[in-house]
């Protein structure tokens, strides 16, 4: 009895009920191939031990960029404020150690032209003129930083300061922040040569010491006005 | 199957090779497949079971490692731990099944004209077991694995398999002289 019950059971691996369809077969195939390649296309492809360390060290440094107690801290901080050194050694470190990932780097370098830009915008609240030019300076290198790690996200939507005093001036022209400049597209690259050629005719013009109560915006324009 | 042959498409699956885990389908399915018919109700959760097992191949083959575990136990690790959880929901589900009519699903006199009588007995005594004898039955007496694998698959020593063979076989002996069918 033993022995036919083993055939039998032996039997049952050829029972056509026991096989699937060749139509199952087909499109569950298919349907597991779409599936992985669902997800293959929204996951990170797997990578090597090496890459896996340079990863985590660009997620440390992401985590330090944006928490730690005293990085934290600082990350609001102007530079104007103590903690601001902290604050841009915290993103040198980041910018660092995101570079085995040059899409995490472009995003470090993006948020950063961010945060140059709002720096600007807040010393232009708190009308720290004496700030103003070297923050338009950080922004417009931050802005180049981010073009070399590939970055297109972000445009120049500053002003340098000389151009903004100006048109505060003239009552006719409303100014926001996210003006385009007047320059061309082709010429934004030179933003730097013209913000000295606007100095130099401001100067010349005397805008640089109107009766404007704001303070100078730049020091060495100042002094040789006083001059 | 060559096992080289096998090793070898894992290894590009791991690499995200999507041919790989194709072929690796190609070679496996049949048997997955029939591991769970007869552990199964009907065909339908038997091929639902099948895609999930094989998603969750390709979901877990980063863990895979060759050391040890030949890949096809692995597969039918997976296969097994599939079951156990359809079972599991299925127990959660059954006060309410139990207010439903349920239409017999048992074989048609049709079918019983295609299919041998003595093996739809056979099957309907292996499913009268327990769990674990069901497993061994089928691993060992209908896909022919060796008791090493076995273990591998449930994860036990091989001595406890060798004592697990005995039981079952006794315990469907005596399931199928309770029906006098054999």
């Amino acid at each position: 009895m033993k022995e036919n019950i083993l055939i039998t059971l032996k039997s049952l691996k050829g029972m056509s009920e026991a096989s699937p369809s060749s139509t199952f077969k087909r499109n569950s195939r298919a349907r597991f191939i779409e599936r992985i390649n669902q997800e293959t296309s929204l996951v990170l492809p797997k990578r090597s031990i090496s890459t896996r360390w340079a990863y985590s060290f660009a997620f440390a440094a992401i985590l330090l960029f944006f928490t730690g107690s005293t990085v934290f801290a600082a990350q609001s901080s102007l530079p104007s404020d103590p903690l601001y050194p902290v604050k841009v050694a915290s993103e040198k470190v980041a910018l660092a150690l995101s570079s085995p990932i040059p899409s995490l780097k472009s995003i470090i370098a993006e948020e950063l032209v961010k945060r140059r830009e709002n720096e600007y915008k807040e010393l232009e609240k708190n009308n720290r003129q004496d700030l103003l030019e070297k923050a338009y300076d950080s922004y417009q290198k931050s802005l180049k930083d981010a073009k070399g790690v590939g970055s297109t996200k972000n445009e120049n939507v500053l002003r340098p300061n000389s151009q903004l005093k100006q048109e505060k001036s003239s009552p006719d022209k409303k100014i926001t922040p996210t003006d385009a400049p007047n320059t061309p597209k082709s010429n934004r690259g030179n933003t730097q040569k013209s913000v000295t050629e606007t100095t130099k005719e401001n100067q010349k013009d005397g805008v640089g010491s109107s009766g404007n109560s704001q303070k100078p915006q730049d020091s060495n324009s100042n002094s040789k006005s006083n001059k | 199957m060559a096992t080289n042959h096998l090793q070898s498409l894992v290894q590009n699956a791991k690499l995200g090779h999507v041919d790989s885990f194709g072929k690796i389908y190609d070679l496996l399915v049949d048997r997955i497949y029939r591991f769970i018919y007869f552990r199964v109700d009907t065909k339908e959760e038997t091929e639902d079971l099948t895609e999930e097992v094989f998603y969750k191949v390709y979901q877990k083959i980063q863990d895979y490692c060759d050391e040890g575990l030949p890949f096809e136990a692995w597969i039918f690790r997976i296969a097994r731990n599939q079951i156990i959880d359809y079972y599991r929901t299925k127990k959660d589900l059954s006060s309410f099944d139990d207010k439903i009519e349920i239409e017999d699903t048992g074989p048609t006199p049709e079918e019983y004209t295609v299919k041998s009588i003595l093996q739809e007995e056979v099957l309907r005594a292996v499913k009268k077991l327990p769990d674990s004898y069901q497993e061994l039955i089928i691993l060992k007496f209908i896909e022919g694995k060796d008791n090493d694998e076995i273990g591998g698959i449930i994860n036990k020593p091989e001595a406890h398999v060798r004592v697990l063979q005995s039981r079952s076989l006794k315990a469907l002996k005596k399931v199928l002289e309770k029906d006098k069918k054999i």
